[in-house]
């Protein structure tokens, strides 16, 4: 007899329960590996696939990246967020158009965490950060697969996370054996995300259990507290808890810097607003 | 209403600005940007409550709401302080 746990590990891993990944992924990776690949040749691939192109660019031009200037063509898409960037959009657009349709408040929570996360490494000045931008995008997906596919079961952790002050983990795993990090991790995992972002969803609640990408996951633990303290979105949580002690130390934000970490995303409110990742006039077009 | 961000082209981030920052908006500007298919802007202060919108005082105890299981931890209620403030700027209201 399975539990919980087994069923929605057996769901991700299964084929068909989970939305089809993009043809071109294939030919992608395989790209990726040989040496002599150029840009162009995997622009060139990428393009083929006019819709799902027109998604990564609307992704690469949303506020999340917070770029000053238009990304006009996959070309300039992957030189400026880079191949593991774009690839992570590739294999999660499909899911954002499922979290945008059946779960807007988290879908929402995403964008915001997205934004934070990016305010917050500029702030820092820190490297990659196009990368940290993405995994704060993605913190939450496992939540998605148990919205979707556990449908009741996730009616019965949001009344019990608003009947007391339980955080959705603790109630997740009190229910399912599992959690939505846990979750995340294997739909990560499974897609070969970067090590940065897989480790970043795997431990976003529990920093200590990062090792290699630390900061990365400490600004996604940060981004996730202040995008739930602001209200921006809901995933969950109706109660913010405390930034862990260890993401403190790790990214060690002084007074001034917070301050501008919170102007800027009050300044960037409407932007998150406003994005979708399908733009429902030209669709219906 | 006053502008309280330049509003550049559509899909010319580094245009030059169509009308800039400070400047009072009537009505046929407001027409003028719809033409051109701008479908938001960003004015100083919260000239407007849209239906639906929370009031200041209901932002504000949301906002205490959030917080409640973290009052004792100082740091907390120090980033619960900035974000009073902005809210409060936001509402025309001050820190």
């Amino acid at each position: 007899m399975t539990n919980p746990r087994d069923e929605i590990k057996q769901l991700i891993t299964k084929s068909g329960a989970l939305p089809a990944l993009p043809n071109l992924m294939t030919e992608l990776t395989e790209l990726e590996a040989k040496k002599d690949t150029s840009t162009a040749d995997m622009a060139r691939v990428i393009s083929s696939d006019q819709e799902l192109s027109i998604k990564v660019l609307r992704l690469a031009n949303s506020p999340f990246y917070g770029f000053s200037r238009e990304i006009s063509s996959i070309s300039n898409a992957l030189i400026l967020l880079g191949i593991n960037v774009i690839k992570s959009l590739i294999l999660s657009s499909s899911i954002f158009e499922l979290m945008q349709k059946t779960a807007p408040g988290l879908w929402r929570h995403s964008l915001a965490t997205a934004v934070t996360a990016n305010i917050i490494a500029k702030q820092l000045n820190l490297d990659h950060i196009e990368e940290i931008t993405t995994a704060a995008l993605l913190h939450d997906i496992g939540k998605i697969i148990i919205i979707i596919y556990l449908m009741n079961d996730y009616e019965n952790i949001l009344a019990r996370v608003n009947q007391r002050d339980i955080s959705s983990s603790n109630v997740e795993r009190a229910l399912l054996l599992t959690d939505h990090a846990e979750a995340g991790q294997w739909l990560a995992k499974k897609w070969l995300l970067p090590e940065s972002i897989q480790e970043a969803i795997a431990s976003h609640h529990e920093i200590t259990l990062s090792s290699e990408h630390r900061t990365t996951t400490a600004v996604v633990h940060y981004a996730n507290t202040l995008a739930t303290a602001r209200g921006l979105g809901f995933n969950g949580n109706k109660r913010v808890t405390a930034i862990d002690r260890i993401a403190r130390q790790t990214l060690n934000i002084g007074d001034y810097q917070m301050t501008n970490i919170i102007e800027e995303l009050e300044n960037r409110l409407d932007e998150i607003n406003h994005f979708q990742i399908n733009n429902e006039k030209e669709d219906n077009a | 209403m006053i502008l309280d961000q330049d509003i550049l082209p559509p899909n010319k981030p580094n245009g030059v600005p169509i009308i800039g920052k400070g400047n009072e908006l009537t009505r046929q500007i407001i027409e003028r940007l719809k033409n051109m298919g701008i479908q938001s802007i960003t004015v100083a202060g919260h000239p407007v409550i849209i239906p639906g919108e929370e009031t200041l005082e209901q932002a504000l105890i949301s906002l205490e709401d959030r917080f409640a299981a973290v009052r004792d931890d100082p740091y907390m209620m120090n980033i619960k302080g900035l974000f009073t403030k902005q809210i409060k700027q936001g509402y025309d209201e001050g820190p």
